[in-house]
């Protein structure tokens, strides 16, 4: 099974600016819409699990207390791949289905 | 089976051609094409319809010009628009056509209960600079073992990313990157990535939004439980014409007729035809089997896709009081993270049938448990991940962990029961390019629909896009035929109602819903047994013969206990059309004489270049038919 590597981007972490997201995404009325960028400074420091994307996955130390839920009126932004709003733990796509938490539902 | 059976390519033609009469294409990347259709065994002689009469089409007036929606009297509605599905596919294309006429959305449960709102991976589309429609092109025909419609795949590939751009402007909420643009996943098969999501509920999230449009559009009536029985149709030469369709209210049981200029089909697939299945309860092939009884052709049925390794109830310690409502489905990261595939002697079997083990390709591993649930004569197989380290399983896998734990298992300690699910049917009614079916007025769109995307499997996060790139195709067609009918005020005249069975009583009608459990039962215990991952003709033929048996019974009990063919209930109009779908898979499958992506026969294992060519089901004789097999408004006739 060929592993899957999602492209990290190259932006430097300082874009994480709100400013910048605003300008590009559709405000909705979803729970999904971002609400006001004084937010996001103070957003919750989740650590998503860091795993390693190949089928020979190492031992990684976990803390899962750093797992937090999404509330939903936060920025919520996966440090690994800059994702918002996405699927939190591994890559979802991570061994060529779509899983999460276990589940799958595409393949 | 009184069904003409072919293997070729239809190039279909509506109208151009006086006579039905498929005509051979030659596209791209079919060889073959001036061949004449191969005959499987069963099939009848005669390519051409029969030309059916009905008792009133000597009388057929010319329609009038009126064309208003009208409520005539509480029994028939007259729309514009008739769509039957409340999906992507059919929500989709309610919001374009309502802009120029008035809609019907016509669903049997809620709105939202689709597959479409348990999609929950991604939709598939080009919207990285560096990737390539090209590219996604080549991914989708691969993966359909080269069976693919290569027009048809070029075509959703090219439109895929503008019909994304429309659902984001429409409201629905994609997860983006700090960079503003689209987040796009990769996932197998392809070789870009390109799968844009919504967290992991993106079926979910599409079909929230274009309610939430089609739930404030003036000209959109939605009717929720409302079942679709059969569609309204008549002969206009040698052509069949589709004017609308019967419902049943199933909350109030009364019976209500829509006429409409034109019918979009885009009622789903029809996973409930195996006992183990992701589809929601409402998936039982009504779209498919409508439109079988209308006369459309219907194709490559034989390709289902099967998911390996879903949660098997009949494991678990504690039995689940209620059956599952729809499999709950392991995910490949727990093989990929080292889980092991057990049979019920504890010997691990992956080995035995490819050296990869468990990390072997899906389909692979599919067929292995499948192969060894049948030469054991077992339920299950059982997957380990035990080994590992609780800490890791209760972190990757918190779902799963709670799941088995409700049900007495842990999975820290014991290995899980799985056993393979029916996921997506690749076939379904035969559309050209734009959405059209040799049945006039009627469009199709969606899971229910083959249109030549997906070939002998489906690439992972295809179908939604499919389903939103035909929606729309099909709007164009519709508006214009639309613009050129005419409804006739009496032509609700021109079928039988159908009949709510009140008169049978309540002893009589629960008699018949519990028999009509357990027939259900079996059919889809002689599909997973006989029509399931590892086919032979020696199964199949069995279960040609066990389903027909077992449809005759059945239909002999009703008529027996007073049913009368024109009369209606879910059970059973659920029934007929879970039989109907059943034979199509199962003789399509007969047909097939080579292994070619889903679908796999131990007689002809392996793929052949000959067969390279789309199965196609042609209804052609009107003798023989049983209940099942005929619409409601037709029973009358012999």
């Amino acid at each position: 099974m060929s592993s899957l590597r999602r492209l990290i981007p190259s932006s430097p972490p300082n874009l994480r600016r709100t400013a910048v997201i605003l300008s590009t995404l559709r405000s909705t009325t979803s729970t999904r819409s971002i609400t006001n960028s004084t937010e996001s400074a103070h957003n919750h420091q989740h650590s998503p699990i860091n795993q390693q994307e190949t089928v020979n996955e190492q031992d990684k130390v976990i803390n899962s207390e750093e797992i937090e839920e999404d509330d939903g009126d936060e920025l919520d932004i996966n440090e690994e791949t800059g994702e918002i709003g996405g699927p939190k733990g591994p890559e979802p796509t991570r061994f060529g289905d779509w899983e999460r938490n276990g589940r799958c539902s595409d393949f | 089976m009184t069904t003409g059976i072919a293997s070729g390519s239809v190039n279909l033609r509506l109208r151009e051609r006086g006579c039905w009469q498929p005509s051979l294409s030659s596209r791209a990347g079919l060889q073959n094409c001036c061949k004449k259709f191969p005959w499987s065994r069963g099939a009848c002689n005669n390519l051409q319809i029969k030309r059916y009469v009905h008792p009133n089409s000597g009388t057929r007036r010319p329609f009038q010009t009126l064309i208003t929606s009208s409520i005539r009297d509480h029994s028939t509605k007259y729309f514009d628009f008739a769509v039957i599905g409340s999906g992507v596919a059919g929500l989709r294309y309610a919001l374009e056509v309502a802009k120029h006429g008035t809609v019907a959305v016509i669903t049997k449960a809620e709105p939202h209960e689709s597959n479409t709102n348990y999609a929950q991976g991604g939709v598939s589309a080009v919207l990285c600079p560096s990737d390539s429609v090209e590219s996604h092109v080549q991914d989708t025909i691969v993966a359909g073992a080269y069976l693919c419609d290569e027009e048809t795949v070029r075509v959703v590939c090219t439109e895929g990313p503008e019909r994304i751009r429309e659902l984001i402007a429409m409201g629905a909420s994609f997860d983006h990157g700090e960079d503003g643009n689209l987040h796009l996943a990769r996932e197998g098969g392809h070789s870009h990535r390109r799968i844009v999501h919504a967290a992991d509920m993106t079926g979910r999230e599409i079909e929230r939004a274009l309610l939430k449009a089609v739930e404030s559009d003036p000209n959109i009536s939605v009717f929720k439980h409302h079942f679709a029985i059969d569609l309204l149709t008549s002969q206009d030469g040698s052509e069949t014409v589709c004017h609308g369709v019967d419902t049943m209210d199933t909350k109030t049981h009364k019976v209500l007729r829509f006429i409409s200029k034109v019918t979009l089909l885009a009622s789903g697939g029809a996973g409930h035809i195996y006992p183990s299945t992701t589809n929601p309860p409402v998936a039982t092939g009504d779209g498919i089997a409508m439109a079988h009884r209308a006369q459309a052709i219907i194709s490559n049925m034989e390709f289902v896709q099967f998911h390996p390794t879903a949660l098997a109830d009949e494991g678990l310690p504690i039995t689940p009081l209620k059956t599952r409502e729809n499999a709950f489905l392991i995910t490949e990261a727990v093989r990929g993270d080292g889980g092991l595939l057990y049979n019920l002697d504890m010997e691990r079997f992956m080995p035995m049938y490819d050296e990869r083990a468990e990390l072997a390709p899906r389909d692979v591993v599919a067929r292995s448990i499948d192969d060894q649930l049948k030469k054991r004569d077992e339920k299950y197989v059982l997957l380990d991940i035990s080994h590992k380290s609780r800490d890791k399983i209760l972190l990757h896998f918190p779902n799963i962990a709670a799941e088995c734990l409700k049900y007495g298992l842990d999975i820290t300690r014991d290995p899980i029961p799985v056993v393979p699910a029916a996921h997506y049917m690749c076939g379904g009614v035969r559309a050209g390019l734009q959405g059209e079916t040799n049945v006039r007025g009627l469009y199709v769109a969606g899971e229910v629909a083959c249109t030549g995307l997906h070939g002998a499997n489906r690439l992972a996060s295809n179908s939604l896009l499919e389903a939103l790139v035909f929606a729309r195709r099909a709007v164009k067609p519709s508006i214009d035929h639309m613009k050129g009918s005419h409804i006739d005020q009496t032509i609700s005249r021109w079928w039988d109602p159908p009949v709510i069975p009140m008169q049978l009583g309540c002893t009589i009608l629960d008699k018949i819903i519990n028999r009509t459990k357990e027939v259900r039962k079996e059919l889809k215990s002689i599909m997973w047994e006989h029509v399931g991952i590892v086919r032979s003709t020696t199964r199949l033929m069995a279960a040609e013969q066990r389903i027909g048996e077992l449809e005759l019974e059945w239909e002999a009990y009703l008529f027996q206990q007073g049913w009368e063919p024109t009369m209606v209930g879910l059970e059973a109009c659920e029934m007929r059309n879970l039989f109907c779908c059943a034979k199509l898979v199962l003789t399509s499958a007969l047909t097939r004489h080579e292994s070619r992506g889903l679908h796999y026969t131990t007689d002809f294992p392996h793929v052949d270049e000959r067969s390279r060519l789309p199965t196609i089901i042609v209804p052609c004789s009107n003798m023989n038919r049983t209940w099942s097999s005929r619409q409601l408004h037709k029973q009358q006739i012999c």
